[in-house]
Protein backbone atom coordinates (compact mmCIF):
# COMPACT_ATOMS: atom_id res chain seq x y z
CA UNK A 1 0.00 0.00 0.00
CA UNK A 2 1.54 3.35 -1.37
CA UNK A 3 0.21 6.69 -0.84
CA UNK A 4 0.15 8.07 -4.34
CA UNK A 5 1.20 11.38 -3.26
CA UNK A 6 4.88 10.01 -2.43
CA UNK A 7 5.04 7.66 -5.51
CA UNK A 8 7.23 10.20 -7.50
CA UNK A 9 9.17 10.50 -4.14
CA UNK A 10 10.12 7.11 -4.23
CA UNK A 11 10.96 7.03 -7.89
CA UNK A 12 13.70 10.00 -7.36
CA UNK A 13 15.00 7.52 -4.61
CA UNK A 14 15.56 4.71 -6.35
CA UNK A 15 16.69 6.70 -9.43
CA UNK A 16 19.17 8.15 -7.14
CA UNK A 17 20.66 5.14 -5.23
CA UNK A 18 20.73 3.35 -9.17
CA UNK A 19 23.02 6.29 -10.25
CA UNK A 20 25.09 6.53 -6.77
CA UNK A 21 25.88 2.62 -7.20
CA UNK A 22 26.57 3.12 -11.00
CA UNK A 23 29.55 5.94 -10.68
CA UNK A 24 31.09 4.16 -7.60
CA UNK A 25 31.35 0.88 -9.87
CA UNK A 26 32.77 3.34 -12.25
CA UNK A 27 35.26 5.03 -9.75
CA UNK A 28 36.20 1.43 -8.26
CA UNK A 29 37.01 0.83 -11.85
CA UNK A 30 39.79 3.44 -11.74
CA UNK A 31 40.92 2.78 -8.52
CA UNK A 32 41.37 -0.76 -9.58
CA UNK A 33 43.26 -0.13 -12.68
CA UNK A 34 45.51 2.52 -10.79
CA UNK A 35 46.70 -0.16 -7.76
CA UNK A 36 47.42 -2.50 -10.83
CA UNK A 37 49.93 -0.33 -11.56
CA UNK A 38 51.49 -0.63 -8.36
CA UNK A 39 51.44 -4.28 -7.86
CA UNK A 40 54.64 -6.53 -8.26
CA UNK A 41 53.76 -8.57 -11.07
CA UNK A 42 55.64 -12.04 -10.99
CA UNK A 43 55.23 -12.96 -14.67
CA UNK A 44 56.25 -9.80 -16.11
CA UNK A 45 59.64 -9.82 -13.81
CA UNK A 46 59.77 -13.42 -14.57
CA UNK A 47 60.32 -12.46 -18.69
CA UNK A 48 62.66 -9.57 -18.12
CA UNK A 49 64.74 -11.68 -15.85
CA UNK A 50 64.83 -14.54 -18.34
CA UNK A 51 65.66 -12.08 -21.54
CA UNK A 52 68.42 -10.64 -19.64
CA UNK A 53 70.53 -13.69 -18.67
CA UNK A 54 69.98 -15.07 -21.86
CA UNK A 55 71.10 -11.84 -23.31
CA UNK A 56 74.27 -11.56 -20.91
CA UNK A 57 75.35 -15.27 -20.54
CA UNK A 58 73.78 -17.05 -22.96
CA UNK A 59 75.79 -19.12 -25.29
CA UNK A 60 78.96 -18.92 -23.08
CA UNK A 61 80.80 -21.73 -20.94
CA UNK A 62 82.07 -20.73 -17.31
CA UNK A 63 84.90 -18.43 -17.20
CA UNK A 64 86.11 -17.36 -14.05
CA UNK A 65 88.01 -13.95 -15.57
CA UNK A 66 84.51 -13.01 -17.04
CA UNK A 67 82.17 -14.53 -14.29
CA UNK A 68 82.81 -10.74 -12.20
CA UNK A 69 81.46 -9.09 -15.21
CA UNK A 70 78.78 -11.32 -16.27
CA UNK A 71 76.73 -10.79 -12.74
CA UNK A 72 77.38 -7.34 -12.88
CA UNK A 73 76.27 -7.04 -16.48
CA UNK A 74 72.82 -9.61 -15.52
CA UNK A 75 72.09 -7.21 -12.71
CA UNK A 76 72.23 -4.25 -13.91
CA UNK A 77 70.19 -4.98 -17.30
CA UNK A 78 67.55 -6.46 -14.87
CA UNK A 79 67.34 -3.09 -12.68
CA UNK A 80 67.51 -1.26 -15.92
CA UNK A 81 64.57 -2.90 -17.52
CA UNK A 82 62.49 -2.94 -13.99
CA UNK A 83 62.80 0.71 -13.61
CA UNK A 84 61.44 1.22 -17.13
CA UNK A 85 58.54 -0.33 -15.60
CA UNK A 86 57.95 3.10 -13.83
CA UNK A 87 56.35 1.47 -10.57
CA UNK A 88 56.19 2.75 -7.46
CA UNK A 89 58.89 0.48 -6.07
CA UNK A 90 62.36 0.19 -4.55
CA UNK A 91 63.90 -2.94 -6.39
CA UNK A 92 66.51 -5.31 -4.78
CA UNK A 93 67.93 -7.82 -7.60
CA UNK A 94 71.00 -10.39 -6.45
CA UNK A 95 72.56 -12.56 -9.02
CA UNK A 96 74.77 -16.01 -8.57
CA UNK A 97 76.53 -17.84 -11.00
CA UNK A 98 78.15 -21.13 -9.76
CA UNK A 99 80.02 -23.39 -12.20
CA UNK A 100 79.04 -26.74 -12.40
CA UNK A 101 81.08 -29.42 -10.27
CA UNK A 102 78.95 -31.40 -8.52
CA UNK A 103 79.21 -29.53 -5.67
CA UNK A 104 75.81 -28.73 -3.91
CA UNK A 105 74.28 -25.07 -3.69
CA UNK A 106 71.65 -23.97 -1.28
CA UNK A 107 69.72 -20.68 -1.09
CA UNK A 108 67.10 -19.11 1.23
CA UNK A 109 66.08 -15.55 1.66
CA UNK A 110 63.21 -13.93 4.58
CA UNK A 111 61.88 -11.34 4.26
CA UNK A 112 59.70 -8.70 7.06
CA UNK A 113 57.79 -6.95 4.45
CA UNK A 114 53.72 -5.78 3.89
CA UNK A 115 52.75 -9.20 1.61
CA UNK A 116 49.70 -7.34 0.01
CA UNK A 117 51.85 -4.86 -1.87
CA UNK A 118 55.50 -5.98 -2.18
CA UNK A 119 56.58 -9.53 -3.78
CA UNK A 120 59.66 -11.63 -5.08
CA UNK A 121 60.53 -13.26 -7.91
CA UNK A 122 63.01 -15.88 -8.62
CA UNK A 123 64.32 -17.49 -11.80
CA UNK A 124 66.79 -20.38 -12.11
CA UNK A 125 68.86 -20.90 -15.49
CA UNK A 126 71.21 -23.44 -16.33
CA UNK A 127 73.91 -24.30 -19.32
CA UNK A 128 76.23 -27.20 -19.57
CA UNK A 129 78.75 -25.65 -17.78
CA UNK A 130 77.00 -22.91 -15.12
CA UNK A 131 73.95 -22.29 -12.81
CA UNK A 132 72.61 -18.99 -12.66
CA UNK A 133 69.90 -18.15 -10.12
CA UNK A 134 68.13 -14.35 -10.31
CA UNK A 135 66.31 -12.95 -7.34
CA UNK A 136 64.16 -9.68 -7.48
CA UNK A 137 62.69 -8.23 -4.26
CA UNK A 138 60.08 -5.32 -5.10
CA UNK A 139 59.25 -3.12 -1.71
CA UNK A 140 56.28 -0.97 -2.52
CA UNK A 141 56.37 2.53 -1.64
CA UNK B 1 39.76 31.43 10.55
CA UNK B 2 42.90 30.91 7.58
CA UNK B 3 45.79 31.35 10.23
CA UNK B 4 44.13 28.87 12.73
CA UNK B 5 43.74 26.45 9.53
CA UNK B 6 47.57 26.74 8.77
CA UNK B 7 48.65 26.36 11.96
CA UNK B 8 46.94 22.54 11.71
CA UNK B 9 48.44 22.18 8.00
CA UNK B 10 52.02 23.23 9.81
CA UNK B 11 51.42 20.39 13.21
CA UNK B 12 50.34 17.78 10.39
CA UNK B 13 53.50 18.40 8.30
CA UNK B 14 55.57 17.93 11.29
CA UNK B 15 54.81 14.82 12.50
CA UNK B 16 55.50 12.49 9.15
CA UNK B 17 58.68 11.90 9.08
CA UNK B 18 59.82 11.26 5.49
CA UNK B 19 63.60 10.56 6.85
CA UNK B 20 64.75 8.44 9.69
CA UNK B 21 65.67 10.70 12.76
CA UNK B 22 69.26 9.69 13.45
CA UNK B 23 68.62 7.45 16.32
CA UNK B 24 66.37 5.61 14.55
CA UNK B 25 68.21 5.04 11.18
CA UNK B 26 69.47 1.52 10.04
CA UNK B 27 73.57 1.58 10.51
CA UNK B 28 75.09 -0.97 8.86
CA UNK B 29 77.84 -1.64 11.04
CA UNK B 30 75.29 -2.84 13.57
CA UNK B 31 73.96 -5.26 11.07
CA UNK B 32 77.19 -6.56 10.70
CA UNK B 33 77.65 -7.10 13.61
CA UNK B 34 73.85 -8.96 14.07
CA UNK B 35 74.83 -11.05 10.82
CA UNK B 36 78.71 -12.05 11.55
CA UNK B 37 77.12 -13.42 15.02
CA UNK B 38 74.42 -15.58 13.81
CA UNK B 39 76.72 -16.77 11.63
CA UNK B 40 79.57 -17.63 13.57
CA UNK B 41 76.85 -19.14 16.47
CA UNK B 42 74.86 -21.10 13.74
CA UNK B 43 77.38 -22.55 11.56
CA UNK B 44 80.69 -23.31 13.55
CA UNK B 45 79.77 -27.04 14.58
CA UNK B 46 78.21 -27.84 10.89
CA UNK B 47 78.82 -30.28 8.49
CA UNK B 48 77.66 -29.97 4.80
CA UNK B 49 75.37 -32.42 4.42
CA UNK B 50 72.92 -32.49 1.65
CA UNK B 51 69.76 -33.07 3.61
CA UNK B 52 70.15 -31.04 5.97
CA UNK B 53 71.45 -27.92 4.62
CA UNK B 54 68.16 -27.26 2.62
CA UNK B 55 67.04 -27.05 6.33
CA UNK B 56 70.16 -24.96 7.22
CA UNK B 57 69.76 -22.52 5.13
CA UNK B 58 66.02 -21.23 5.63
CA UNK B 59 66.74 -21.56 9.54
CA UNK B 60 69.65 -19.10 9.16
CA UNK B 61 67.52 -16.74 7.20
CA UNK B 62 65.13 -16.87 9.49
CA UNK B 63 67.36 -16.62 12.67
CA UNK B 64 68.79 -13.35 10.97
CA UNK B 65 65.46 -11.61 10.50
CA UNK B 66 64.42 -12.07 13.75
CA UNK B 67 67.47 -10.63 15.26
CA UNK B 68 66.96 -7.22 13.11
CA UNK B 69 64.06 -6.99 14.87
CA UNK B 70 66.44 -6.25 17.98
CA UNK B 71 67.86 -3.83 16.33
CA UNK B 72 64.63 -1.45 17.41
CA UNK B 73 64.77 0.13 14.04
CA UNK B 74 60.69 1.44 13.36
CA UNK B 75 59.69 2.05 9.56
CA UNK B 76 62.29 -0.45 8.16
CA UNK B 77 61.44 -3.46 5.83
CA UNK B 78 64.20 -6.04 5.18
CA UNK B 79 65.39 -8.49 2.83
CA UNK B 80 67.46 -11.69 4.20
CA UNK B 81 69.09 -13.50 1.28
CA UNK B 82 71.19 -16.77 2.16
CA UNK B 83 73.49 -19.10 0.05
CA UNK B 84 75.18 -21.82 0.93
CA UNK B 85 77.26 -24.26 -1.19
CA UNK B 86 79.94 -27.10 -0.77
CA UNK B 87 83.25 -26.32 -1.75
CA UNK B 88 84.62 -28.62 -4.49
CA UNK B 89 87.46 -26.54 -6.18
CA UNK B 90 84.14 -24.63 -8.12
CA UNK B 91 83.87 -21.05 -8.43
CA UNK B 92 81.02 -19.12 -7.56
CA UNK B 93 80.36 -15.51 -7.62
CA UNK B 94 77.04 -13.77 -5.78
CA UNK B 95 76.31 -9.92 -6.62
CA UNK B 96 73.21 -7.52 -6.07
CA UNK B 97 72.71 -4.26 -7.12
CA UNK B 98 69.31 -2.12 -5.90
CA UNK B 99 67.20 0.50 -7.09
CA UNK B 100 66.67 2.50 -3.57
CA UNK B 101 67.03 5.73 -1.93
CA UNK B 102 70.76 5.93 -0.34
CA UNK B 103 70.08 8.47 2.48
CA UNK B 104 68.11 6.05 3.88
CA UNK B 105 68.89 2.21 3.25
CA UNK B 106 71.48 -0.70 3.48
CA UNK B 107 72.99 -3.12 1.97
CA UNK B 108 75.39 -5.39 4.70
CA UNK B 109 76.95 -8.86 3.57
CA UNK B 110 78.99 -11.41 4.69
CA UNK B 111 80.81 -14.59 4.43
CA UNK B 112 81.63 -17.36 6.49
CA UNK B 113 84.41 -20.09 5.21
CA UNK B 114 85.42 -23.90 6.12
CA UNK B 115 87.39 -26.12 4.41
CA UNK B 116 84.29 -27.80 2.95
CA UNK B 117 81.56 -25.26 2.97
CA UNK B 118 80.91 -21.60 2.28
CA UNK B 119 77.85 -19.27 3.67
CA UNK B 120 76.98 -15.78 1.89
CA UNK B 121 74.32 -13.91 3.57
CA UNK B 122 73.38 -10.43 2.67
CA UNK B 123 70.99 -8.21 4.49
CA UNK B 124 69.10 -5.46 2.80
CA UNK B 125 67.00 -2.88 4.58
CA UNK B 126 64.84 -0.13 2.80
CA UNK B 127 62.71 2.57 4.86
CA UNK B 128 59.05 2.64 4.69
CA UNK B 129 58.14 6.13 3.79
Amino acid sequence: YLPTRYLPIYFYSVFFIIITCVLNRFYNMDEAAQSDENQFVMDEVSAIIKESVETVIGGNAYTSAKVNGWTAQVVESVLGNLSKLNKTFKYIVTCVIMQKNGAGLHTASSCYWDNSTDGSCTVRWENKTMYCIVSVYGLSL
Amino acid sequence: MSATTSTAAADQAQTFQIRPPANEKLHSSAVKEVLHSVLVEQLSNFVYDAETSDKKVNCLAEVIRERLHELSVTRYKFVVNVVLGEQRGGGIKVGARCLWDTDTDTAVSDTFLTETFFCSAAVFGAFFY
